[in-house]
């Protein structure tokens, strides 16, 4: 996995990229590109770390949560999640979270693990794949960048939308310099 | 969900090959392939021997441990040897930034907590992401 400050930046840079403006969209997106590690790995590499000293924790529970760092785990626990919103809003909750923890696997599918991937079509099959581009802490080094560069175009867009009434928005047809461009 | 997890300890625990079932069979796995990706370095007894810890803990590997300390990740690529119930090295990756991956992850968790209340709010028993842009 990748850390959880990468994913939400890529996954609020692909917001905007999508013209995404809505601080709730955006947080629901970049909430659900955190959901794979705080469900799905969290709790296993945390249990690894207790069990060293409280051995009596048994084992088959570390291993527990790792579907929900895969595609089929995380589709139906987004769908768990997102009955926590009212029923208006749940369908595209349900949207957002799942693009968002779509889109952390594909961060995580870049990474290597000297051949070890993610099992993709869990439960079907056991096959499993990963891309080997990058190291797993190739991240270290982008991340610092990354949310320069997302504060920076969280702060500009901001920025136009309080100085142009309508910018920042997706009013189709809307004047680029009142930032319907986003 | 939970029909995924327990069949995923189903897998891990029964189907997949690893070190735990050259033990149940050392003669038999001697030779066999194993990986261990992201473990932890936790004790190196000699120039060429250290051991490694995940789920397992403390898996003995005959190895260069020159530049190896207690609490290093490291992934390891090599095979079983039945004689003396270790892992013979073949390849490793050293992860030297791996603690820096944690402290993004920690400030990951710190700036989403902070974030929260200003994105999402409690509305009639339901969470209700703020609209207002």
């Amino acid at each position: 996995m990748a850390d959880l400050l990468t994913h939400g930046c890529v996954a609020l840079l692909a917001g905007l990229a999508a013209g995404l403006r809505e601080r709730g969209d955006l947080a629901v997106l970049v909430a659900g590109s955190c959901v794979p590690d705080l469900f799905g790995q969290v709790p296993g590499l945390a249990l690894i770390r207790v069990r060293a000293t409280w051995p009596a924790i048994p084992e088959p529970l570390i291993y527990l949560f790792s579907p929900l760092h895969l595609p089929s785990g995380l589709v139906v626990l987004n769908y768990a999640l997102a009955h926590g919103f009212a029923p208006p809003e749940r369908f595209r909750v349900f949207g957002l979270l799942t693009a968002g923890g779509f889109l952390h696997l594909a961060v995580d599918l870049l990474q290597s693990h000297f051949g070890v991937g993610y099992m993709l079509f869990f439960p079907f099959t056991r096959w499993d794949w990963e891309a080997g581009l990058v190291g797993t802490e190739a991240t270290v080094k982008v991340a610092p960048v990354l949310l320069l560069l997302t504060a920076g175009l969280t702060w500009w867009l901001r920025r136009r939308r309080v100085r142009g009434p309508g910018a920042g928005t997706l009013s189709p047809g809307a004047p680029a310099e009142s930032g319907g461009a986003g | 969900m939970l029909g995924l997890g327990l069949y995923n300890v189903h897998v891990a625990m029964e189907l997949v090959f690893g070190y735990r079932d050259c033990l149940e069979d050392p003669a038999r796995s001697d030779g066999a392939t194993l990986i261990f990706p992201l473990w932890t370095v936790t004790a190196v007894d000699g120039p060429q021997r250290f051991r490694v810890s995940k789920v397992l803990r403390d898996v003995p590997v005959v190895g260069e441990s020159a530049g190896l300390a207690v609490g290093d990740t490291i992934s390891l690529k090599g095979h079983f040897r039945a004689s003396d119930l270790t892992m013979i090295e073949a390849e490793r990756e050293l992860h030297p930034l791996r603690r820096w991956k944690e402290r993004l992850g920690y400030a990951g968790v710190v700036l989403a907590l902070a974030a929260g209340p200003l994105c999402f709010r409690l509305q009639g028993g339901y969470i209700g992401a703020r609209r207002d842009g």
